[in-house]
């Protein structure tokens, strides 16, 4: 095991250990857990790490998630880091209207909309120089849908993003394009 | 919000005026014409950057580098998207003699775009970076001499190859290879290595930026490796910024939480090394 994985290993235990007792579904709090802590699939592989911790602010409908996100993913003669804040609403659709059941938690189908600024540094290793920066807003609206087994959750999302890019040099002029987004975070709910 | 900060960074970044559809090469209609993307304001000249699409030969357009080249028009640079011929009819070397025309075309029409001939660079992504190492390597060789009407130039001052290939003898069992060089290499060897630009590399050849994604499943990154390995070995300038990502359609978002489509060439990374090895190279118009 790599140093990379034993990192998220001991991050997925602590988070595991962590879990308080109330994390299970309790009869006097029907939305049962009211926070979660994820890890984002893809960072897993990837030279970086990507957090997220979601609070049920308006239960049974509405959660948000802050995330931190932070990537190395530049090789061979360029050094990188990007370092990116973000925040997400989720709706959970299946908690409200026609959809809704008896399992008010945060689980199921859900619509969200996130805010990722995000900003990029790349070092020239040969001429140990400063190549530049940039600067990145994205918004992304996704479907998603989250399968909860006992606290452990995985939650693959699918959507599309509006991302603009900002040189802060002046170099380049801005550019906006729009992307297809998969992403899947995994995590225990607290 | 977002409107004010792009207003606000905008200024100065007028969008350009484009001429569409102008051909290079009369004989072979749209095939052989290019979009040409010109800055607003001072007449120039400015550095030129010709971007040269992907599609292994067999599919692409110049519309599909109209967005970046739209962008660099918005900075300063004086763009240009070609279109070269395609498919089982144009095998090699058709394509490549259509890109150099491409570029003679664009430098005897310095003058009338507001170019500066001898700060030209070749953007090229895919088999788009295959002909832009050709034209940094082999521009102006005898075996390779178009006969167009624009006749034949030298190599660009800078080239920048996105996700490429550059030794067809390595690829030679894939069938756009094979109809790209118009046939096995079993039959025809010599075609093969006179169609590689990795094994055409010799001493002064351009600046090169190399970018590839390191599981790019289309095209492998060794292709990157061994070209970057064989410019330097002759005292050649040459860059590679290698991205830990999928690449040639995916690429890992800057928020490290999801899957983007597009490529590599679509990352602030890539940008950011776009621009500062454009200034290196040509300077900032």
């Amino acid at each position: 095991m790599g140093s990379r994985e034993a990192l998220f290993a001991a991050l997925f235990a602590a988070l595991l250990v962590s879990v308080p007792a109330r994390a299970e579904p309790s009869k006097t709090d029907p939305f049962g857990p009211r926070q979660s802590a994820s890890l984002s699939f893809f960072s897993f592989f990837g030279p970086g790490l990507g957090v997220e911790h979601e609070t049920y602010v308006r239960p049974p409908w509405l959660s948000f998630v802050s995330g931190l996100g932070f990537r190395t993913t530049g090789g061979a003669d360029f050094t990188t880091l990007t370092l990116t804040p973000s925040l997400e609403g989720r709706v959970w659709l299946g908690n409200i209207g026609p959809w809704r059941g008896k399992d008010q938690r945060m689980t199921g189908l859900l619509l969200a909309l996130r805010e990722d600024v995000a900003w990029t540094v790349v070092e020239d290793e040969a001429q140990k120089r400063l190549a530049g920066t940039a600067v990145e807003l994205s918004e992304t609206v996704s479907l998603g849908y989250r399968f909860l087994i006992w606290r452990v959750h995985i939650t693959p999302l699918l959507g599309a993003a509006l991302t603009t890019q900002l040189d802060p040099r002046g170099r380049l002029a801005p550019t906006t394009f729009l992307s297809g987004k998969l992403a899947v975070t995994f995590g225990i709910m607290l | 919000m977002r409107a004010l900060l792009l207003a606000s960074l905008a200024l100065g970044c007028s969008a350009p005026t484009t001429l569409a559809n102008v051909s290079y090469d009369d004989r072979f209609g749209e095939a052989t014409s290019l979009d040409l993307f010109l800055p607003v304001g001072d007449p120039g000249p400015r550095p030129l950057v010709v971007f040269l699409h992907g599609g292994l030969f067999q599919r692409g357009d110049k519309a599909d580098d109209r967005a970046a080249a739209a962008r660099l028009a918005s900075s300063g640079f004086v763009a240009a998207t070609v279109n070269y011929r395609l498919g089982a009819g144009a095998p090699f070397p058709a394509a490549v003699h259509d890109v150099a025309c491409a570029l003679a075309f664009l430098r005897r029409g310095s003058a009338d775009y507001g170019i500066d001939p001898d700060r030209v660079a070749v953007v090229g992504y895919a088999s788009g970076a295959y002909l832009a190492a050709m034209l940094g390597v082999a521009a102006g060789a005898p075996d390779l001499a178009p006969d167009c009407d624009a006749g034949v130039t030298g190599p660009p001052a800078a080239v920048v190859a996105g996700s490429g290939f550059y030794d067809l003898t390595t690829l030679a069992e894939r069938k756009e290879v094979q109809a790209f060089v118009g046939g096995e290499m079993e039959a025809l060897p010599e075609r093969y290595a006179a169609a590689s630009p990795l094994l055409r590399v010799g001493p002064g050849a351009p600046p090169f930026l190399l970018t590839h994604g390191e599981f790019d499943f289309v095209l492998p990154p060794e292709q990157s490796h061994r070209m970057e390995e064989a410019l330097a070995s002759w005292g050649n300038e040459v860059r590679l910024l290698s991205l830990f990502d999928p690449g040639h359609f995916l690429a890992a978002g800057a928020d490290n939480g999801g899957l983007y489509g597009g490529g590599v060439r679509d990352r602030p990374e890539s940008w950011i090394v776009l621009i500062d090895f454009l200034e290196q190279t040509l300077g900032l118009p």
